[in-house]
């Protein structure tokens, strides 16, 4: 993973991409136990191409692909990993990418989702197997839950949260 | 006893803790180059009657059944594909049609 990270950092020195945060289940097991998935999701800020509003994600392709990367389906792989590049695509996950915090992996530098930020998109994506993982957060104490309160609030998730709460958190 | 092997597990240095994640993806890597998930999933399709008449070959990614309820039994089934990215935040256009079974292509196996 050393060399996917340093990959995407030299793509963040150059200019090609903004901040960067790892997501799904690789941003959730930094808190939890690993778990299988087959490429590493990474939230991407795009900084919008001179005289032009529309964000692409052809930039980081070219660039990967000039370096020998080679395409998988949606993701691309870098080093020994497939990765799959997502531009923010609501509040929630721009204000997700913006408080990643920085963190340190194998010596790389990266930034990773909080805990209540991939739960507050697991929600909100909610399929069976975020509901799993929202589960596991609780399960294993990993959440700050008057943290997430508060996104969840601010980005108008409260009541899926009621019922999911008391679908699956009440015993 | 398993919460304690999970808690065990969630409190590893992140440098093991990708350890296992490449030792679980280079499984499903070799279950999915075996053909033995595509033979599951080909089975499990195989029980669901579309019709009268079978269909071509159907198409053996893995889904996840969203939105429109659970499948109706003994009823015909249409799988209605969406793509999860683009059409997830609008409404199901067969919202309450009998027989109508809408699914999500994933974003990701993550």
């Amino acid at each position: 993973m050393k060399a996917t990270l340093e990959m995407i950092n030299g793509m963040q020195t150059e200019g090609v991409i903004g901040k960067y945060a790892i997501a799904g289940a690789v941003g959730a097991t930094f808190y939890l136990e690993p778990s299988a998935t087959a490429d590493i999701e990474i939230f991407v800020m795009l900084p919008a191409p001179p005289g032009s509003s529309l964000l692409s994600l052809a930039p980081i392709y070219k660039y990967l692909a000039a370096r020998g990367c080679r395409m998988e389906g949606e993701r691309i792989v870098v080093g020994d990993w497939p990765v799959q590049f997502l531009a923010p695509r609501n509040a929630l996950e721009q204000e997700a990418l913006a408080e990643a915090p920085e963190t340190d992996i194998e010596g790389a530098r990266t930034w990773v989702l909080t805990a209540e930020h991939l739960v507050a998109i697991a929600l909100q994506t909610g399929r069976a197997k975020d509901h799993a993982r929202i589960v596991q957060f609780f399960e294993e104490n990993a959440v700050d839950t008057d943290k997430l309160k508060r996104v969840l609030m601010k980005h108008g998730l409260t009541p899926k949260w009621e019922s999911f709460a008391r679908k699956y958190l009440e015993e | 006893m398993e919460l304690d092997r999970r808690k065990r597990l969630a409190s590893l240095p992140f440098s093991e803790k990708i350890r296992i994640l490449e030792k679980l993806r280079d499984r499903s890597r070799t279950i999915a180059a075996s053909g033995l998930r595509k033979e599951a999933v080909r089975q499990q399709m195989r029980k669901v009657q579309v019709g009268r008449n079978p269909p071509g070959p159907l198409h053996t990614a893995d889904w996840t059944p969203r939105r429109c309820g659970t499948l109706p039994k003994h009823a015909r089934v249409v799988a209605v594909l969406l793509s999860s990215r683009t059409k997830r935040a609008g409404p199901c256009p067969f919202e309450g049609a009998a027989g109508v079974f809408v699914v999500e292509w994933p974003r990701s196996t993550s």
